[in-house]
């Protein structure tokens, strides 16, 4: 049996380990009894076309950012939430296999009828702000800068919170966008900022930590239960444990990512964290209580 | 059938033209917004990238009635018969793809209830759904451009089908 | 039969039945899916995912201007005005139209919007001044490839996004193929005004000058207001489209009240045709886009090439041609994300620069928006010509080789392509 996971990112990422990891452990596993095609960097298409495919049943699997499966399953759009967790070992502890967090998305990914099943959730790496109208180190820096975002409203009202002008742009137009003032500010992977060459136009990266990327590892229900009860156990555990490298390699690939930027000649600023924290937590509630989800905010809190 | 035809093109290049008219407007606010106004919109892409793919298929729908999808000739004029029966049989292949927009279109669009847009929250059904509809259409426009050729082919052309597009777009 | 051989023998034999070109890629495809034994869905998922591209409403909007531009008196205006300049000078619409497109693809980085808007003037006037319809199609859609090459280009930003390479070098890159590729259209212009004795039309005189100037001022502003906006970051390149679409229906309903009001709805709806043909046919090729990167077809590809030889120029050349090929069936950009991987990979294992291979890739595949079955270009100046797509083709082959040449200089002395890059963004260079 063949399984054909697709990604939108290319090596080197932390997706593309934790895809290779899943693909060894499965073919060894199973005595190439399955096999794991992987395609990297797009080929299949953006996250939404792929879902679409392993939903129609040409597509078997699928690493990616949680905000692309939002439009799914909702419930997704609250690690959209600037500063939802602590630290790291929080963002840990709610990727888990065995916490409740994970227990309650794999449910809603069930039960709202996407026709996937959540195998494991996973860390893409920790989101920054980049900006060419100067160092940011806290709030007011980005007053009236004009900001590119995503489609998304949450996004909007959680930069806006702190001042910046939002405006959504296709990730393709940062570039041009930034070079000719467009735009002034966007927030993205440190990854992303890297291997999309955006310091070449935005030579200010301020460690606003804003997000640790959630992502989630999914396979398509249809193509799950084509497999034997063993293969579905080896499935599952090596997806768990291909999360959990998928996270650590996020962790690792950062840290080096802002050695070679700092190189580049990239300014690097550490902000004024609890500012931007202070912005945005208001924000979680109101949000919580607006769509419904104030028990899942509690769960993600308590951890 | 031609009079119907008649009224699905009018009915399409009104509503086509109109969500052209729409997403230019679309997207002349959301410059003014953030440049003058200082306001952040963020549905306008959406809303101008919905409206633009609606005309997209409602469009290609009326092009086929008027045979202007590209098409390589590759014979001179002169072989008027063989012209005739290719031209048979390049509606004729049109035909599987017409299926597959509306059945299979259908299919997606009743995918798209569970999807929704990333701004605006609205199920992509509402997009989807061009696609079955400009298929019903083109189904509906090849029976008549079929029809035509099968009488142009056995020599008894039908009266000339460009009375349809003068009713309409003058 | 392998899938592959499947999809591309009965597109090949479709399109040679004169199927109409979207619906042959459209039935070439579902019988690859048939046989693949994998639902049809896939038909209208990838068809909905290639034109929902936000660039993409640039086409419409360039498309419409042209429209509004020609009913409205502009073009006439504008023309008067470069005939006075120009006119005295053989082949002087020939070099307009490659001077324009020159100009157009320093602002805006698509070709096929280039094509639309200045092939809508120049390709009725080129006709009226008594240059054969099929050449009029062909230098307008030949010079409109400048769009993707001359910077800005949204081809070699989505190559530098997904390639890991340097934007800023791409661009600088650009420029001096950009340049050659322009002149030498010039070139062969004034040669065929000189071959078919096309007389100069008028004589040069200030005061016409003058006079023409004065009345085609107020539409020199849309090039300013775009160009300026742009600059500015008042706008991306899409927004300023529809900036220009504003400031033409200003012109031509206000300004010279050459169209009433009552006729708007129809030129909408009209031009709403015009732009769904280009269009439909983007949605089609994204399905055999998709199955192509599906088949796994790009792995095939690399290996072959790269047993066949390890030498830099014959890899290179060998890359020149499958992009020519591929071009010919796929828009530049799904090109590019499908075999950039294979590509650079290939780049790494025979120590071939990153920039330069992707300007060779880049100049390749943007011939392929002039080639048949499927070149944008070619199409949408057939259109606007009424040329039909096999005669305007015949007439483009020398500017066609005119490119190629170009390309296969740069692949025998990189220097040529690398110079400027080198020298301004050395650190592009270092360590890759
Ligand atoms: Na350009
Ligand atoms: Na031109």
């Amino acid at each position: 049996q063949k399984l054909r996971l697709a990604t939108v990112v290319s090596a080197p990422h932390p997706w593309v380990d934790a895809a290779e990891a899943f693909k060894a452990e499965v073919e060894e596993a199973t005595d190439q009894r399955i096999t794991v095609d992987i395609f990297p960097g797009g080929q299949l298409g953006n996250d939404q076309t792929v879902v679409d495919e392993i939903r129609i049943g040409t597509t078997d699997m699928i690493i990616g950012g949680v905000q692309n499966i939002a439009p799914y399953v909702q419930d997704f759009e609250i690690f959209s939430l600037n500063y939802l967790f602590d630290d790291m070992d929080a963002f840990r502890a709610a990727t888990a296999p065995d916490s409740a967090v994970f227990a309650h998305f794999a449910e809603e990914m069930e039960s709202t009828g996407t026709g996937l099943k959540l195998l494991a959730l996973t860390g893409g790496g920790t989101r920054n702000l980049s900006t060419n109208t100067g160092p940011v180190t806290e709030p007011s820096d980005l007053d009236d800068v004009k900001m590119r975002i995503t489609g998304s409203q949450l996004d909007a009202k959680m930069w806006q919170a702190v001042g910046a002008l939002t405006t959504s742009l296709p990730w393709t137009e940062i570039y041009t966008g930034m070079q000719t003032g467009v735009i002034g500010a966007f927030e993205s992977t440190i990854s992303g900022f890297y291997s999309s060459r955006l310091y070449e136009v935005a030579p200010y990266h301020a460690k606003t930590e804003h997000q640790v990327m959630m992502s989630h590892f999914s396979i398509g229900e249809r193509s799950f239960s084509r497999l034997s009860e063993e293969d579905q156990a080896i499935v599952l555990a090596a997806a768990r444990r291909a999360g959990e490298l998928g996270t650590e390699k996020g962790v690792e690939y950062d840290a080096a990512l802002i050695d070679t930027l700092k190189e580049q000649g990239v300014t690097v600023t550490e902000v004024d964290k609890q500012a931007f924290i202070d912005a945005s937590v208001p924000l979680h509630d109101e949000y919580a209580a607006e769509r419904g989800v104030s028990d899942l905010l509690t769960l993600i809190r308590e951890l | 059938m031609r009079r119907l035809n008649n009224l699905i093109e009018t009915l399409f290049l009104l509503v086509s033209g109109t969500l052209f008219a729409v997403f230019i407007t679309t997207i002349l606010y959301q410059v003014l917004a953030r440049n003058y106004l200082k306001i952040s919109v963020a549905w306008s892409d959406e809303v101008a990238m919905a409206c633009f793919i609606w005309s997209v298929f409602l469009g290609a729908a009326v092009a086929l009635r008027r045979r202007s999808h590209y098409v390589i000739e590759m014979l001179p004029p002169r072989f008027a018969i063989t012209n005739r029966a290719l031209r048979l049989f390049g509606g004729l292949a049109c035909l599987p793809l017409i299926y597959v927009l509306v059945v299979h279109g259908q299919i997606l669009t009743d995918m798209g209830w569970g999807r929704r847009s990333v701004s605006l929250g609205t199920p992509m059904a509402y997009v989807f759904m061009a696609m079955p509809i400009a298929g019903v259409a083109m189904a509906l426009f090849s029976l008549e451009v079929l029809h035509e050729d099968v009488r142009a082919l056995i020599g008894r052309p039908a009266s000339p089908s460009t009375t349809a597009e003068e009713s309409t777009c003058s | 039969m392998s899938p592959i051989v499947t999809l591309i023998a009965s597109f090949l034999l479709l399109i040679a039945l004169s199927v109409p070109i979207a619906f042959a890629i459209g039935l070439a495809s579902i019988i690859t899916i048939w046989q693949l034994d994998i639902p049809l869905t896939s038909v209208v998922n990838q068809m909905f995912a290639s034109i929902n591209s936000f660039p993409l409403l640039a086409v419409p909007f360039f498309l419409l201007l042209g429209r509004l531009m020609n009913d409205g008196g502009i073009t006439d205006r504008l023309l008067r005005f470069a005939d006075s300049t120009v006119g005295h000078i053989r082949g002087g619409l020939g070099h307009i139209n490659v001077m324009v497109s020159m100009m157009f693809a320093s602002l805006s980085g698509s070709a096929a919007a280039d094509t639309a808007s200045v092939g809508a003037v120049l390709i009725p006037a080129m006709k009226k001044a008594g240059y054969p319809s099929p050449f009029a199609v062909a230098l307008t859609a030949a010079s409109s490839v400048l769009g993707g090459i001359i910077p800005p280009s949204i081809l070699m930003v989505i190559y530098g996004a997904f390639g890991n390479v340097s934007v800023g070098a791409l661009f600088l890159g650009g420029v001096v193929p950009g340049l050659l590729i322009g002149l030498a259209q010039m070139g062969y212009a004034y040669s065929v005004a000189r071959r078919l004795n096309l007389q100069a039309e008028s004589e040069f005189s200030l005061r016409q000058v003058a006079r023409t100037g004065l009345v085609a001022a107020p539409p020199m502003i849309l090039p300013i207001v775009v160009l300026g906006g742009i600059t500015a970051g008042v706008f991306t390149a899409t927004e300023a489209a529809s900036v220009a679409v504003l400031v033409g229906l200003l012109l031509a309903v206000v300004f010279y009240r050459a169209i009433r009001l009552r006729a708007l709805p129809g030129i909408l709806a009209e031009s709403v045709i015009a732009y769904s043909l280009p269009m439909f046919a983007v949605a089609a090729a994204g399905i055999m886009g998709w199955l192509i990167s599906y088949l796994g077809i790009a792995d095939e590809v690399a290996r072959f090439i790269l047993s066949v030889t390890d030498a830099r120029i014959g890899i290179m050349l060998m890359i020149m041609a499958f992009m020519l090929i591929i071009g010919t069936v796929l828009s530049p950009v799904t090109a590019v994300i499908i075999f950039l991987p294979i590509i650079q990979s290939i780049c790494v294992a025979a120590d071939i620069n990153q920039i330069h291979m992707a300007l060779i890739v880049i100049l390749s595949l943007t011939l392929g928006l002039v080639t048949p079955p499927y070149g944008i270009c070619l199409l949408i100046a057939s259109q606007i010509g009424e040329v039909s797509t096999p005669r305007a083709f015949v007439a483009i082959l020398p500017l066609i080789g005119l490119v190629m040449l170009i390309i296969l200089a740069g692949i025998l002395i990189p220097d040529l392509f690398l110079i400027l890059p080198q020298t301004i963004m050395p650190e592009a260079f270092g360590g890759r």
